[in-house]
């Protein structure tokens, strides 16, 4: 492969044949396009369409745009700086390689066509082997450029399809407003994953004995992998009995089921728990989740207890069960890892950035009369992001649960 | 500097860099240390400022291993190692082959300019150096590069992903012990195979020994390629498996297909669905009994093979309600019995036109089965397998590929219950 760098091997199957490349010549001398296409046709290139002016060339660019562009400068009309500056104001054609081909040679022209844009710029007479050289260099540039995109475009658009999948999992807007209107307790989300697709997975659903049942899981890893699992546990769940049984009893359960699917080495977190209107208690259990933090006017910040082993890692483990009191109008806080594991301002943020975060945005709520899960979700997520919005390196799944005041019994 | 060399780089203006590239590191290679501080200075000046150098071809081998350049400057003519031999020499190298190299020759014959080009240069500039076309030929070319880069970038991350996904749906597939233990009880030997047609794919099958030597099979195809028909596979395969804990011992296919579809239609999206036929063989009497949802019906080989006249039924997962029934066909003695999915019969019959693929199908594959049978009529399953992969070797699959047999030994017994 003569001028050009070396490919490495993994790029030999991505068709970097260019062989079929269509190639433009303009030049208003006939002499000079019979011999430019006479030399580009020896070196194996067949595809050659030419133009003899201007006009004529965009025209045919506009109509089937070539994958590299000889150009002459001086031509009767619109001169190939001209031509050049054009193409470039059009977003089809600002990758077009174009070479200016002329007898032009003093810096001033040189400096005016990489000025408009040009890619390259070889001076007449011609170098045959210096020609050809520079014409490979760039086909097999724009080759390698075009299918590594096709293969960025295929794949992120299957992402973007698998990603929709991931949120439909999701409770929707009306499955909250039931829960709202059964038990008494409004739930605020905010799902972002780190990549394209993420590892945590987050369910409701109200329960014939009255109660509401609220979990978070977060499994090990992210991107593709760690999302297989979420889907495999919504399909799981879906049918799964949760009635009359404890958290701990629940999570014990799932984690018998869990054990068989997982790969060894992965894993997952999870918090599990039942609210219940009646009583205004939260019970819940922790396989290695985060702390719940619970607060509200009349309730001082809580951070529950969060011990225990994560899903999927041993059959027939106990987990504990705690409880949490949720007077009217307080919240709970349920979160993924990466709401403490992130560094903001330099220290890892921790349980204590996250409480102090907390219950400084529902005091500065409380001082402005509102209350509005959303925003503190937001800001939450902002926070986290940091001043330059810098990406998290972890999936964030944070829940708002907030236990309505006026339910009528 | 000279004075000259000055005038020339205060007097010039360059266009606004973009500052992606302004950290580029870059290494510029020339004995002259006139050159050198003028090159340097140009660059600096448009906005570049991770600037290098090197005096000698050596220097440059050296540098240019250490700092890892994203381009490199070369003066051709330099005593000692001259630039040519500098370019062989990073050409043949492992981790910097595809640096981009600006050669500045004040060479103008056209062999030595074209053998510059063979050598490995990515351009050429001639001197003295026009700092325009200077700047504007290492932006362009590290211009590219960055892009590049981020391509290759993001296509290696996602590979390494794809391949962990797919290791993770190689085991959802039975296991050689599974395979080996249902061989065992059941005196019949057991083939499954699948092959994704992109990285990931759609299909699946599963085999799973029940009680006297029974055993349950499946073959799934779900509609779609790639992530998200793996995604609906995987939703497939993990209510299979529930409705399976959950049904007792001498639920039907039908019924057990029945339940599976209720269960999968309430997890899709609209428009997902997949192809199943599921069934239980029994070694005792010789019977398949399947039910089917919307895939092919499975064919036999033998002393009477034969395509039952069996309807398709309703694809999975596309209404809650739909009701399956339970069909079944006889596997003769020392014959074969073969699931399988639609990538099968486009494989055989791949000059056809797509809508007469499907009505020659079977017709294909029989055909296909009677070219791989032994001389007493026997089709063993490794053959069928091997031909297949032949097959395999001289087309892109345009579907992901499933194929499941079982050989009935020849001296088992034939007919109903005693």
């Amino acid at each position: 492969m003569t001028g050009a760098p070396a490919m490495p091997q993994e790029e030999g199957g991505l068709g970097l044949n260019y062989s079929n490349a269509r190639i433009m010549v303009v030049d208003d001398n006939q002499l000079n396009i019979t011999l430019i296409s006479a030399l580009l046709r020896k070196s194996g290139l067949r595809n050659i369409e030419t133009a003899a002016n201007s006009e004529e060339a965009l025209h045919r660019i506009e109509a089937a745009p070539p994958d590299l562009l000889l150009l002459d400068i001086m031509m009767p009309g619109l001169s190939g700086f001209d031509v050049c500056a054009l193409l470039r104001k059009d977003p089809r054609f600002a990758t077009l390689p174009i070479i200016m081909q002329t007898a032009l040679n003093r810096p001033e022209d040189r400096a005016h066509a990489f000025s408009v844009g040009a890619t390259d710029y070889i001076v007449k007479p011609l170098n045959p082997a210096e020609l050809l050289a520079r014409v490979r260099i760039h086909l097999e540039n724009q080759a390698l450029i075009r299918d590594l995109s096709l293969y960025r475009r295929r794949t992120s658009r299957e992402l973007e399809m698998a990603r929709s999948m991931q949120i439909r999992m999701l409770p929707s807007l009306g499955e909250r407003q039931v829960m709202a209107e059964r038990c008494g307790l409004s739930v605020s989300a905010r799902f972002e994953p780190s990549s394209e697709l993420g590892g945590d997975f987050w369910g409701m659903q109200p329960l014939d004995d009255g109660r509401a049942l609220v979990y978070l899981m977060d499994f090990s890893g992210h991107g593709l992998n760690a999302a297989l699992n979420t889907f495999r546990v919504h399909a799981m769940l879906r049918n799964w009995d949760f009635q009359g049984k404890t958290p701990a009893g629940a999570l014990s359960e799932l984690n018998d089921a869990l054990c068989p699917l997982l790969p060894s080495g992965q894993f997952a977190t999870m918090l599990l728990g039942y609210f219940d209107p009646e009583s205004g208690g939260f019970s819940y259990a922790s396989a290695a989740g985060t702390a719940p933090i619970a607060l509200g006017p009349t309730l001082k910040p809580t951070c529950g207890p969060n011990a225990g082993l994560p899903l999927g890692i041993v059959p027939n483990v106990t987990y504990d069960d705690h409880r949490l009191e949720l007077p009217p109008g307080s919240c709970l806080l349920l979160y993924s890892d990466a709401a403490i594991e992130t560094e903001v301002d330099g220290t890892l943020w921790g349980e204590e950035g996250l409480l102090d975060f907390t219950i400084g945005e529902c005091e500065r709520q409380m001082a402005l009369g509102s209350h509005d899960p959303e925003e503190f979700l937001t800001r939450l997520s902002r926070r986290l992001h940091g001043p330059r919005a810098q990406p998290l390196t972890d999936d964030l799944t944070a829940l708002m649960l907030t236990r309505n005041i006026d339910v009528a019994h | 500097m000279t004075l000259a060399g000055a005038a020339a780089v205060s007097a010039t203006e360059f266009a606004a860099l973009p500052d992606a590239l302004k950290g580029s590191t870059i290494l510029v290679v020339d004995d002259n240390s006139f050159n050198r501080t003028m090159i340097g200075a140009l660059l600096g000046k448009a906005g570049f400022n991770r600037l290098h150098y090197a005096a000698s071809g050596i220097e440059a081998l050296q540098q240019a291993a250490h700092l890892r350049p994203d381009l490199i400057i070369l003066d051709i003519m330099m005593p000692g190692m001259d630039g040519t031999e500098v370019l062989r020499r990073l050409r043949a190298e492992g981790e910097e082959r595809d640096v981009p190299v600006l050669v500045q020759t004040g060479l103008t014959g056209s062999r030595e300019r074209g053998e510059i080009f063979e050598n490995g240069a990515t351009d050429l500039i001639n001197k003295p150096i026009n700092p325009q076309e200077l700047v504007s030929r290492v932006a362009i070319h590290l211009q590219n590069r960055l892009l590049i880069n981020d391509l290759r970038a993001y296509r290696q991350r996602l590979e390494t992903e794809l391949m962990l996904a797919r290791s993770v749906f190689e085991h959802l597939m039975p296991p050689e012990r599974v395979i080996a233990g249902i061989t065992e009880a059941s005196g019949c030997r057991l083939f499954g195979r699948t092959e994704a047609s992109q990285d990931l794919g759609g299909d699946l099958w599963g085999a799973l020994p029940l009680e006297e030597g029974k055993f349950a099979l499946f073959v799934a195809d779900v509609a779609g390629r790639g992530i998200t028909a793996a995604l609906v596979a995987l939703r497939l395969h993990t209510v299979l498996r529930t409705v399976a804990m959950r049904s007792p011992p001498g639920t039907s296919p039908g019924e057990f297909l029945t339940g599976v579809n209720a269960d999968f239609a309430a997890l899709l999206d609209p428009g997902q669905y997949a192809t199943v036929i599921a069934g239980i063989y029994d070694p005792r009497d010789g019977f398949f009994y399947y039910a089917l949802a919307g895939a092919n019906a499975p064919l036999t080989y033998g002393d009477a093979g034969s395509t039952p006249d069996v309807l398709p039924g309703m694809a999975l997962g596309l209404a809650p309600e739909t009701r399956y029934e339970t069909h079944r066909i006889a596997v003769p003695p020392g014959g074969l019995l073969l699931l399988y999915s639609n990538a099968l019969a486009d494989l055989l019959a791949s000059p056809a036109p797509e809508a007469e693929r499907h009505e020659n199908g079977e017709r294909d594959i029989l055909n296909l089965l009677a070219s791989v049978a032994e001389p007493d009529g026997h089709v063993r399953a490794a053959t069928l397998m091997e031909r297949i992969g032949q097959l395999r070797t001289h087309q892109r699959l345009e579907d992901d590929l499933t194929i499941v047999c079982v050989e009935r030994p020849a001296d088992a017994q034939t007919g109903g219950p005693a």
